[in-house]
């Protein structure tokens, strides 16, 4: 039996779309309802539905074989899994913006505001820059506007909510999208069924 | 004595010290701690690991030791054999990526240290699959190579964070962002298909060997992978323990060359076994013996906690 862990919300509708059309939707959908854990027995399959940001921590600890979830949460968790497929969807990117007309002082120690902490202290250590980092959970944007830090690092899509906050991107550092994550000994164990789970997903990604 | 007494983490380490010292491998017994220069003077090696630092009342800097292979290898330099086969059972202090505090975890394993020679990985690999045979679950021993990148002029003209972050690419078998980095980096095109085509090399060793019609045009490749399923041919395997060969299996050029393995049991999360052959890192303790090649590879047994974690 192979157990996937797929995202709640946004991102695990497309994704359960995807696995459906490659053959491994539920048999029995009337009967999800508001389960977390659900078994196919026919398909040999156990879905777990988890918090987007949880996907890699239950991949990279076994309890799921496989996962998706965006490149962003891979890298802020740091887990260390195989990632063996770019789903293509979700794109975004990971970036730098700071307030429109903004000159960095390199004399300055430099602070960032970031849901991102890992990623954005990744950022500025290849760097050599001196940088605070300061920890906020949402509307991040809001912090160099009113001067609680010099820029952000973020996720940015459209860039239309830094345009109306009057920010600009200064560096966009990361490709972000949807990824097909493996843990490494469930790989070892269960390849076959892997390698034909992926195969079956890059056929519909092409199609697509 | 009554051996039920013991708990099942106990036995292994007994049944692991028989199969070592039937191997003639001799104990080793080192000091928990060591001086923090020999361990600072090959952090690469180390990938970084944080260390526990003391100072002694004479002002000298120790660490708890973060490994063992360089506190054997430090030993081995001051011994007039040529060849040393030692094993040992030893606690290694690291700081958990998971909850960010110093742990204390046992290892047991093997280090063999002499005049480079073609049965030193055929030996090694027979022990670490034995070694493998003794849990009670499925196995499987991963088996890869290293020289073909160490031959390869374009990766060592990159700097050394990009070298990095190839081997990281490579190690995560990201196709999509290495195609993307390597092009970025203006990777020949030769070079190109042959750092993508090693993560198509994955396999059972009858696989692989499939494969290698396709893999003329890379001589170093082609090589290595016939290495690797000559010495899968002399191990015992079965379908409950397995051999498999996968190149995205990376390590450190600083101080690993050619063969690296990986051993999986299943129900473990990750690799219970790892090794490798390290003569860079050998002959920087041993100068004078050019020829000098070294092996070893160890058991994680906290890795192993889920099968045989339980006391009586």
């Amino acid at each position: 039996m192979i157990t996937i862990a797929l995202p709640k919300g946004r991102l695990g509708d497309k994704v359960y779309h995807l696995l459906d059309q490659a053959g491994y939707g539920f048999t029995a959908m009337e009967d999800v309802g508001r389960k977390l854990v659900i078994d196919d027995q026919e398909k040999q399959i156990r879905y777990l539905l988890v918090k987007p940001v949880d996907v890699a921590v239950y991949v990279e600890k076994g309890v799921a074989d496989i996962g998706v979830c965006g490149k962003d949460i891979i890298e802020e968790s740091g887990a260390d899994v195989f990632e063996l497929l770019d789903l293509g969807f979700g794109r975004c990117s990971m970036a730098v913006a700071a307030p429109e007309g903004f000159q960095e002082n390199p004399r300055k120690r430099l602070r960032v505001a970031t849901k991102f902490e890992n990623i954005a202290r990744e950022y500025y250590s290849k760097r050599g820059r001196d940088a605070e980092f300061i920890h906020l959970n949402g509307s991040i944007e809001l912090a160099p506007v009113l001067g609680l830090t010099d820029v952000i690092v973020d996720i940015v899509e459209t860039g239309t909510t830094l345009k109306e906050n009057h920010l600009t991107v200064i560096d966009r550092f990361m490709d972000i999208s949807a990824r097909l994550i493996v843990n490494r000994s469930s790989y070892r164990f269960k390849e076959k069924e892997i390698s034909t789970l992926v195969d079956r997903l890059k056929e519909e990604i092409s199609i697509d | 004595m009554d051996l039920s007494l013991l708990s099942r983490q106990e036995r292994l380490e007994i049944e692991l010290s028989l199969l070592f010292t039937e191997n003639g491998f001799n104990r080793i017994k080192l000091s928990q701690f060591d001086e923090y220069e020999l361990f600072h003077q090959h952090r690469a090696f180390l990938s970084g690991e944080q260390m526990l630092t003391f100072t002694d009342p004479r002002g000298k800097l120790y660490a708890l030791r973060p490994d063992v292979t360089l506190s054997v290898l430090k030993q081995a330099a001051y011994q007039p054999e040529d060849c040393i086969k030692v094993y040992y059972k030893e606690d290694v202090f690291r700081m958990s990526a998971e909850t960010h505090s110093y742990e204390a975890g046992r290892q047991i394993g093997i280090e063999r240290i002499e005049k480079k020679n073609p049965s030193q990985e055929s030996s090694v690999l027979m022990l670490a699959q034995k070694a493998l045979m003794l849990l009670p679950v499925d196995t499987v021993l991963v088996l890869s190579h290293m020289d073909f990148l160490d031959r390869n002029e374009w990766f060592h003209s990159l700097r050394e964070e990009d070298q990095i972050d190839v081997l990281h690419l490579i190690s995560r078998k990201n196709r999509s962002d290495l195609e993307k980095f390597l092009t970025r980096k203006a990777c020949p095109s030769e070079d190109y298909e042959e750092l993508l085509k090693v993560l198509d090399l994955v396999g059972s060793p009858d696989s692989i060997e499939e494969k290698l019609e396709s893999l003329i045009q890379y001589p170093d490749l082609f090589s290595a992978c016939l290495e690797l399923i000559a010495l899968s041919r002399m191990l015992p395997a079965d379908d409950h323990h397995r051999i498999m060969i996968d190149f995205s299996l990376v390590n450190s050029l600083n101080y690993y060359n050619g063969l690296i393995f990986q051993g999986f049991a299943e129900g473990c999360r990750d690799y219970v076994l790892s090794g490798g052959r390290y003569d860079r890192l050998a002959r920087q303790f041993m100068p004078d013996k050019e020829s000098c090649g070294a092996i070893g590879f160890a058991l994680s047994l906290d890795v192993l906690e889920p099968i045989v974690g339980d006391t009586l």
